[in-house]
């Protein structure tokens, strides 16, 4: 568990949207680029990682609840996809270190991975 | 293709719903792929509708939305809320589904190579709503179209013990 502010500093994220709610505690993380797989199995309130930056990865976030999305792999985001974020409620956030390296550093910050199955 | 669909897109209305909505679908837009379940969301949301079904109902929503905007030649999502549950049906025209058996399977794609780049068409999407509905019927006719329906009830086991988590 660890807050949003916490997560944005430790791991220097880059905030693409509004970073309102910085005290908002984050349990878990997901990692996923297949959207049906985020779908199925993410828990709520998680921090996802990925590195597709399409619109539909908002409709994704706003349908399990996400925490937060961060964009890994320094890949741009189209201003239209940021938009939609900010429309949705959804805290997007990027930064140029791999998937692997970020859940590594979330792990260590006291998020879990939970899922379908109930563990973590 | 896209000119030889027979089925009836016409709405059916159902004076005991307690709500009713119905949102066109356009195929191939992948740029507006997804709007359908979340204007459904903001309009479910204001209805009250008990929040574990409600959730359950858009993932189902949203994945059967992504198959029409990929497979078809364009849709219609309905829903209806009733007191016990909601019921979405989605309608569309165009190639539809061969072997319906096998498309419930998970893993099993006919994805186009634009919907897989976006992390879709894994043949997880029907398994997905299955896994989120309480009853599902999928008919399809090759050619045709597919009539997709489903059920996700407000009282069930998992609707008591799993509340709401606060974002």
């Amino acid at each position: 568990m660890t807050t949003l502010g916490k997560m944005i500093k430790e791991l220097d994220l880059r905030v693409l949207t509004d970073a309102a709610g910085t005290e908002q505690e984050i349990s878990h993380g997901y990692v996923g680029d297949l959207l049906s797989d985020v779908l199925g199995k993410a828990p709520e309130n998680a921090a996802w990682l990925t590195v597709q930056v399409h619109k539909n990865v908002v409709g994704v976030a706003a349908m399990k609840d996400c925490a937060v999305v961060i964009i890994c792999g320094g890949r741009n985001v189209d201003e239209r996809v940021v938009a939609k974020a900010r429309d949705e409620g959804i805290t997007m956030l990027t930064s140029g270190k791999s998937a692997f390296d970020l859940a590594g550093e979330l792990y260590a910050l006291g998020l879990r991975g939970g899922g379908a199955d109930g563990s973590g | 293709m896209c000119q030889s669909s027979n089925i009836e897109l016409e709405g059916k209305s159902d004076s005991n719903a307690l709500l009713e909505r119905e949102i066109e679908i356009p195929a191939e837009d992948f740029e507006t792929a997804g709007e359908a379940t979340l204007q459904l969301r903001t309009l479910l949301r204001e209805a009250d509708v008990p929040q574990v079904a409600l959730k359950r109902a858009m993932i189902a929503c949203f994945e059967a939305e992504m198959n029409v905007v990929m497979h078809s030649c364009g849709g219609v999502m309905r829903v209806r809320v009733y007191k016990d549950r909601i019921r979405v049906e989605v309608e569309d025209t165009g190639a539809g589904i061969a072997d319906v058996d096998s498309a419930m399977t998970e893993g099993f794609s006919t994805a186009s190579e634009a919907g897989r780049e976006r992390g879709f068409g894994a043949g997880m999407g029907l398994p997905n709503i299955q896994e989120n509905t309480d009853r599902l019927s999928v008919m399809s006719s090759p050619g045709e179209g597919t009539v997709l329906w489903f059920d996700v009830l407000f009282k069930t086991k998992e609707t008591k013990e799993q509340p709401e988590k606060q974002r």
